[in-house]
């Protein structure tokens, strides 16, 4: 993905809930985003559309996504340090 | 530099709940509508909205529109306008029931009726004891109103500009507003958009405080846009703060901990409520426990390095009651700050959650100026930027939600019979545009502060100084540093200067807007020498409606202060007379 595109997953980073925003945040400024690969920043763009309720749910964990690759970058914003 | 010009009969910016509102309402009746959004529509900050919807249905027990206007002036602590309260309560149920027939999938009792849950401050028979009004959707009734209203809006055609961030309000040499500039994000190009009547409803600006229960989108946009164009807001310095946020990180922790046996702990181990609130103790109401953690905090009894939060006991509640009961707690506990509250105690600061004031609007949503309320023609405001004034100095729960779709609509209205009376646009005045393109060029100087490091200093100042406890000492102190760094924020610098989806950029901005709404907070808060709602003052702890029933109006220019009257005649009903304010 190119630069512009990169911005653009950052932006829409920023959610409806403060929790989402905290996840994202530490995900992107601990510097975990910018090491995705490119199949990552693909499952990445695809996270960012669903709706924020389901993604709550995957973050607390309390749902786990059939995709096992999108699961494990799940698993990694989750666990995302600063 | 000539700016492109796009047209529309009305602008309307912000797509939560009251902007989707409000477009609904104008494309119906064939206004040609566009609304801007920074973000898409369905992610705005109302989607987070979980605990309900207020409506005097009645559906589990008696309850009317006149018991929950009293229950709103009340909770105003009389500094609400009694004809915008009226005017909410009374269409409560329609407005709901239109929701509805959106398409809003509300819960429902078994005989078919929505379901009604109690919430704080909401009263049967004036005040006697606790009603069911609270309508919802599971724990997603924001969004579930925000994806209903979309839906619909798509019906009708409204218009979508989506990450688009509106720049600044264009006034003509009258005064009358003509338009926007707003920047398309994805190409960096600024546009001026040319309407016959805009419409604010971009949310509120909780991000002024360190610790906050707001998205990172709310950033006060409408209001830094009003005060800009020379406008006031209203009665700024009333801000809600919930008392238990985690500390450090903000999210709200629910009343629901407290109520299930969960306390309050100093650095003593002391559960320091019993000494503030003797039979409540830690549920008291949300004012009370806020400030007595503020003075455990600020006479130094306060937890960890820097003694700077409090601790929120649960886990002699069991791991069963916790993940049972409290569902979220833990793993936002976990997840955040390490820490279990199935072992451990949670940290907790008074974290800031609504803004009461806003730009200055009477119920038809139209935007007022002055102590003479003299009517902005082609501007109106809706939702949490607007101050209509039905919070007054306190919002109660569900009252938010409601606010959003009854002036959402009525700000639609008179729109639509605003436009009826113009044949064509009013002229853009000259050089419409340059103020906006200026401010932009100089976010791009040589030489200048970070915006994270001033943003920063103003979200400690802002805690510090006006959070939940308020003296003249600390107000003034406050206005003192919250004027340096306005100063300071007027030489911010953002380093990436690529105009593409430059989101260094549009962060600037959103601060030079945020800033306005903190500066302002300041120097109302420390006027206003008495104690009313949720502004506090211990050395003027009781209010005072002889000098202060009163509206503030701040002004950017000069940093200038007016105060207008409260409205005391409702439309159809008795006045409520003020009485103190006890539950
Ligand atoms: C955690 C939490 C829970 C809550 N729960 C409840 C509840 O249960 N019940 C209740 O009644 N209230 C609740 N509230 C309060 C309520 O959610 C908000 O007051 C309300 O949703 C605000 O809606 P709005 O339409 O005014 O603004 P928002 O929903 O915040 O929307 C603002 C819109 O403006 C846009 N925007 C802003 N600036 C610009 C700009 N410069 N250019 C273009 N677009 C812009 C944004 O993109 C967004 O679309 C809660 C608040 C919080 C923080």
């Amino acid at each position: 993905m190119d630069y512009v595109e990169i911005e653009k997953l950052k932006w829409r980073s920023r959610r409806s809930m403060l929790e989402l925003d905290l996840y994202f945040e530490r995900f992107i400024l601990g510097g975990s985003f910018s090491k995705l690969t490119e199949q990552e920043l693909i499952d990445y763009q695809y996270l960012l559309t669903l709706d924020d309720g389901d993604l709550l749910l995957l973050f607390q964990e309390k749902e786990v996504l059939a995709n096992v690759e999108m699961q494990k970058l799940v698993i990694k914003i989750v666990n995302a340090n600063f | 530099m000539s700016l492109p010009i796009l047209k529309f009969d009305a602008v309307v910016v912000g797509g939560g709940g009251a902007g989707l509102r409000a477009s609904l309402q104008l494309s119906e009746a064939g206004v040609k509508t566009v609304v801007l959004s920074k973000v898409f529509p369905t992610r705005s900050h109302t989607a987070a909205a979980q605990g309900g919807i207020s409506a005097s249905f009645g559906n589990s027990e008696e309850d009317n529109w006149h018991w929950h206007m009293y229950d709103t002036v009340k909770g105003a602590d009389w500094l609400g306008d009694q004809d915008a309260i009226e005017f909410m309560c009374k269409q409560a149920t329609d407005a709901v029931a239109e929701l509805e027939h959106y398409g809003m999938p509300f819960d429902r009792l078994d005989n078919g009726k929505i379901y009604q849950r109690p919430f704080g401050g909401h009263m049967a028979d004036f005040g006697k004891k606790p009603v069911r009004r609270a309508c919802a959707v599971a724990d997603r009734t924001g969004h579930a109103m925000l994806h209903a209203l979309y839906q619909r809006n798509v019906k009708a055609q409204t218009h979508f500009f989506v990450e688009w961030m509106a720049l600044d309000l264009i006034r003509d040499k009258a005064g009358d507003v003509v338009g926007v500039t707003a920047l398309e994000m994805e190409t960096g190009q600024v546009y001026i958009i040319h309407a016959k009547a805009v419409l604010f409803a971009t949310g509120g600006s909780g991000r002024i405080y360190q610790a906050s229960t707001n998205a990172f989108i709310n950033t006060g946009d409408g209001v830094g846009m009003a005060l800009r164009a020379g406008l006031p807001v209203e009665d700024i310095e009333f801000w809600q703060f919930h008392p238990t946020g985690l500390a450090g990180a903000g999210v709200l922790i629910t009343e629901g901990v407290r109520g299930e046996g969960g306390y309050l702990l100093n650095a003593n181990g002391e559960r320091f409520m019993e000494r503030y609130a003797p039979t409540a103790k830690d549920l008291a109401s949300r004012d009370v426990v806020s400030r007595a953690m503020q003075v455990e905090i600020n006479e130094g009894r306060g937890c960890g390095t820097n003694k700077d939060y409090v601790l929120l006991k649960l886990d002699h509640l069991g791991a069963d009651v916790i993940d049972q009961r409290l569902p979220g707690i833990r793993e936002i506990s976990i997840q955040f700050l390490g820490i279990d509250p199935v072992k451990q105690p949670i940290p907790v600061v008074p974290t800031c959650h609504y803004m009461m004031g806003g730009i200055p609007t009477n119920y038809k949503g139209e935007v007022l100026d002055g102590v003479d309320e003299k009517i902005v023609k082609g501007f109106y405001a809706a939702g949490e930027c607007a101050c209509a004034s039905v919070h007054g100095a306190n919002r109660l729960g569900t009252n938010s939600l409601l606010d959003l779709v009854v002036f959402g609509k009525s700000a639609g209205n008179s729109v639509i019979e605003f436009v009826k009376t113009m044949s064509d646009h009013k002229e853009l005045p000259e050089n419409a545009g340059q103020y906006s393109l200026e401010r932009m060029a100089k976010l791009e100087s040589t030489t200048g502060e970070k915006v994270a490091d001033v943003r920063f200093a103003m979200q400690v100042c802002m805690q510090q100084h006006a959070s939940v406890f308020r003296t003249q000492k600390v107000l003034d102190d406050g206005v003192m540093k919250m004027r340096e760094i306005y100063e300071r924020a007027k030489n911010v610098v953002i380093e990436d200067k690529s105009t593409v989806f430059n989101t260094a950029r549009v962060e600037a901005l959103e601060f030079l807007n945020t800033v306005e709404v903190a500066l302002a907070t300041m120097v109302a808060a420390a006027a206003r020498t008495e104690s009313r709602g949720a502004h506090a003052r211990e050395d003027f702890p009781d209010r005072n409606d002889e000098v202060w029933m009163k509206h503030t109006l701040y002004y950017r220019d000069g940093q200038k202060l007016e105060y207008k009257e409260v409205h005391t005649e409702p439309l159809t009903v008795d006045y409520i007379p003020p009485a103190k304010r006890v539950y």
